[in-house]
């Protein structure tokens, strides 16, 4: 027999165990994960009991000490220590209990991480146009929700993924139709994920944080129809929008023909009806106006004729203040005229007796007469005692004046 | 004409304010009566959507770009 070293007994030994793949079905003692990527427990029954191993990441759901669980792992020993552990591949919770107290885990987790948040819910597009289905071809679920929908609308175009919805590969399936659908151009109304009824183990794919975080990453509305009324699933309460049943997301999804139907006839005479409303108004408002004009035209016809009549009067009292004013006029010139003639005439009468008046008083005549006026310094000397012997004096006869030298008085 | 590319909701939310539109007489007459052959128009074009009956469905592989099938149910 060969000699072998540790190292090579260790590499021999996993070399042979490493072909056994194996399913183990077991309760979980002494959970532990070391630095956030290494997972360490032991599975046991009664009598018995194995270590185990696996990375973190490959932790789809929640476990903890006494959950039941499955798993599918390789054996081989632990190139170090040489001590034997099995090498986890997947493990799944079983049974009712260990799957209620997994999911009530992971529902704790997702929720503190606000992916159930209301606030976040978006709402479906009232006439949806562009839907996206993901489902499994053969199921109810998928017939049941077309049927539903071809019963209430038409003319839908419903991009459709299948999926396995129950069993290893459904989670993974999932997820990617999520991202296939997430993704199409030009976008979908929303995307509706749906399956029928059945038992916690078996809508397991739709209770895992992987499918849920698809979900929630999602860039349209998804509408969730898993199971029947009672089972709520992860799935769900992440949606956008939870539809009891695969009928149910066909209701909240799309309006019924029929009510619309109506809907529209009802606005079609609503529009008429205000279209004729509007019509009759215009009309009365019409008749309204015209009679206004017709109220206001002879209104003015009356003023009109009013200041015709008024200004005739007028006309005719001015023609007649006119002919009373011109023959004041004519009278006042007339005697305006009188007068003057009789004052003209008296005038030259006193002139003429005012100018023989003056002809007799004429100093020249006086003169004539063998008289003379004498002035001193151009003033007349009217008494011989004003003047001196030596004073010089005109003496103006009737033919011109002389000088001439006082020589004494007498 | 109402466009094909019209969707449903966009002609519904159309023939909504129109008629709101129409009721509160902002418009003139002129106006609302070209606004009522529009509506007339949508609801025709609706009419005729809603008696579409088929629904069609296209299957799409999960990871691919390919159409696997397409029916009209």
């Amino acid at each position: 027999m060969e000699n072998l070293s540790v190292t090579d007994c260790v590499k021999s030994l996993n070399g042979l165990l490493e072909t056994q793949v194996v399913s183990v079905e077991g309760e979980v003692h002494e959970f532990a994960i070391n630095q956030g990527k290494f997972v360490f427990f032991k599975l046991k029954d009664e009598q018995s009991s194995v270590e185990c191993f696996l990375f973190a990441w490959q932790l789809k759901v929640p476990v903890e000490d006494g959950m039941m669980v499955r798993v599918l792992a390789t054996p081989g020993l632990y190139q170090k220590t040489g001590r034997f552990r099995l090498l986890i591949e997947r493990i799944e919770p079983i049974g009712e209990g260990a799957l209620r107290r997994a999911l009530a885990l992971l529902r704790q987790r997702l929720s503190s991480e606000g992916l159930f948040e209301v606030s976040r819910k978006r709402s479906v597009p009232r006439y949806p146009e562009r839907l996206g289905l993901i489902a499994s071809r053969e199921s109810a679920a998928y017939s049941d929700f077309l049927k539903v929908l071809k019963h209430r609308y038409g003319g839908l175009e419903i991009i459709f993924t299948h999926v396995a919805v129950q069993g290893t590969e459904a989670s993974r399936q999932i997820v990617e139709a999520f991202q296939r659908l997430s993704h199409l151009q030009p976008p979908l109304d929303a995307i509706v994920i749906t399956r029928g009824g059945g038992s916690l183990e078996d809508l397991q794919a739709f209770n895992t944080e992987e499918v849920a975080r698809a979900i929630f990453a999602c860039s349209v509305p998804v509408v969730s129809a898993v199971g029947h009324e009672r089972d709520i699933t992860i799935a769900d309460e992440v949606a956008d929008v939870r539809a009891s049943t695969p009928s149910n997301a066909a209701e909240l999804l799309v309006p019924d023909r029929l009510a619309l139907q109506r809907q529209l006839t009802s606005s079609h005479q609503h529009l008429q009806r205000t279209v004729k409303h509007r019509l009759s108004n215009d009309a009365a408002s019409v008749q309204q106006q015209s009679a206004r004009l017709v109220n206001i035209f002879a209104r003015l016809r009356l003023r009109i004729e009013i200041s015709i009549t008024k200004f005739g009067s007028i006309a005719r009292s001015f023609q007649e203040h006119q002919l009373v004013v011109m023959n004041q006029i004519n009278g006042f010139a007339q005697d305006l005229q009188r007068s003057w003639n009789e004052r003209q005439e008296l005038f030259s009468r006193k002139l003429k007796s005012q100018e023989s008046l003056l002809e007799a008083v004429n100093p020249g005549r006086v003169l004539a007469r063998g008289f003379s006026i004498v002035r001193q310094a151009g003033r007349v000397v009217k008494s011989s005692k004003r003047l001196t012997v030596g004073a010089l004096i005109d003496v103006t006869l009737a033919d011109g004046t002389i000088e001439s030298k006082v020589t004494g008085h007498h | 004409m109402v466009k094909s590319k019209l969707t449903f909701g966009a002609a519904m939310e159309e023939l909504e304010k129109l008629t709101t539109k129409l009721e509160s007489s902002e418009v003139d007459l002129e106006e609302g009566l070209k606004q009522y052959q529009r509506g007339l128009e949508l609801v025709a074009y609706l009419k005729g959507r809603l008696a579409e009956t088929e629904n069609k469905v296209q299957e799409i592989n999960r990871k691919f770009k390919d159409v696997l099938d397409e029916e009209t149910v």
